[in-house]
């Protein structure tokens, strides 16, 4: 079984990178983009863990709860 | 006086540590590989700066959960003292040792560049040399009469003031002492993600329990948003936990123990935590 989970940068945090990157979209001659925001998406293989486990792992690893969101989805 | 130095895969300024730490008399330090379990034995603890585990996912994230990090939790319930610097105090803030969390700077610029710091609280283990009643002294005796401030540091006024340990009369010239007279210190900074964040209400916290101890100012000693290198909140440049054993910031003291590299302030940090780790055995 695969999971799938999606961190992103909560919407108080300042995202400096997200902002970099609406500015060089403008550049590339491209308006009406009014923001940016940049995460990451990490792909696990999963095998015999449950879904408590899961969130454990997004929680206490792959996200920090002070700056960020997780989403987590298993694509079977 | 038994100091460790957590060596993590991707630490940079262990080595930096190590010989700030020998260069106080009556200290051994050591390094302590982040696989090993155990601490006890050592009265202070420091986690260096560099790239652990190539700040994967997050600066600090991975070596959380070192094996070397359960001695720490206990170290730090015993009410050792901890120092953080750099990318330690990333990892001491991903472990919930400190709060809130460092994220990228604003503008993404990495800052490499000597930054002033107004020191807040005097009263920790970590500041409490940096107190501005030495600094007055100080400068009642230079009293901006350059012929007399010579003559002052030539006499060893300076010398007794700025580090008792010290016989290297060099120090006495460092630039470190003009910026003492309001408790401001002259460190560098060298990181990409230095931006310190937190919540509305752990930041409130943090002023309500004086845990802010360092912030970016300006040569005069002022808060301003020209003086903050990243966007940190507040200017913060360095915390403690509300025990005030554990103090985590970012610009680097250890580069900052020979006059000859520029500056001598970072001592003043590492003799407070020295002293007080000292009476604490």
């Amino acid at each position: 079984m695969k999971a799938r989970v999606t961190i992103m940068p909560q919407a108080a945090v300042l995202d400096p990178a997200g902002v970099a990157t609406a500015q060089a979209i403008e550049h590339l001659g491209i308006s009406g983009v009014r923001s940016v925001r940049i995460g990451k998406s990490i792909d696990l293989d999963i095998e015999g863990v449950t879904q408590e486990q899961l969130h454990q792992i997004c929680r206490d690893l792959l996200s920090n709860p002070v700056i960020e969101d997780y989403h987590l989805e298993t694509l079977s | 006086m038994r100091c460790a130095v957590l060596q993590f895969p991707g630490s940079n300024c262990d080595n930096d540590a190590l010989v700030a730490l020998r260069s106080f008399q009556g200290v051994t330090a050591e390094l302590v590989w982040h696989q090993e379990t155990s601490l006890d034995g050592f009265d202070a603890i420091i986690l260096p700066g560099g790239f652990s585990y190539g700040d994967y996912l997050r600066c600090g994230a991975i070596a959380r959960f070192s094996p070397i990090m359960k001695a720490l939790r206990k170290a730090a319930d015993q009410g050792k003292l901890i120092l953080g610097i750099c990318n330690g105090f990333q990892i001491l803030c991903e472990a919930g040792f400190l709060p809130g969390t460092l994220i990228r700077n604003r503008k993404l610029l990495f800052r490499c560049e000597p930054v002033f710091l107004r020191v807040e609280e005097i009263e920790t283990p970590f500041t409490s040399r940096c107190a501005p009643r030495q600094i007055r002294l100080l400068s009642k005796l230079a009293a901006g009469d350059e012929e007399q401030e010579v003559a002052a540091r030539r006499r060893g006024v300076y010398k007794e003031i700025l580090d008792e340990a010290s016989t290297d009369t060099t120090q006495l010239f460092a630039p470190a002492v003009e910026f003492r007279k309001k408790s401001i210190l002259r460190l560098p900074i060298a990181h990409g993600e230095g931006c310190y964040t937190a919540d509305e209400k752990t930041l409130k916290e943090l002023q309500e329990h004086h845990q802010i101890l360092f912030r970016y100012c300006n040569e005069d000693g002022e808060i301003t948003a020209a003086a903050n290198p990243n966007g940190s909140m507040d200017n913060i440049a360095g915390i403690c936990n509300r025990q005030r054993n554990i103090v985590g910031l970012m610009p680097h003291p250890e580069r900052a123990c020979e006059a000859l590299l520029g500056g001598i302030d970072g001592r003043l940090i590492f003799e407070s935590m020295l002293s007080a780790a000292s009476q604490q055995v």
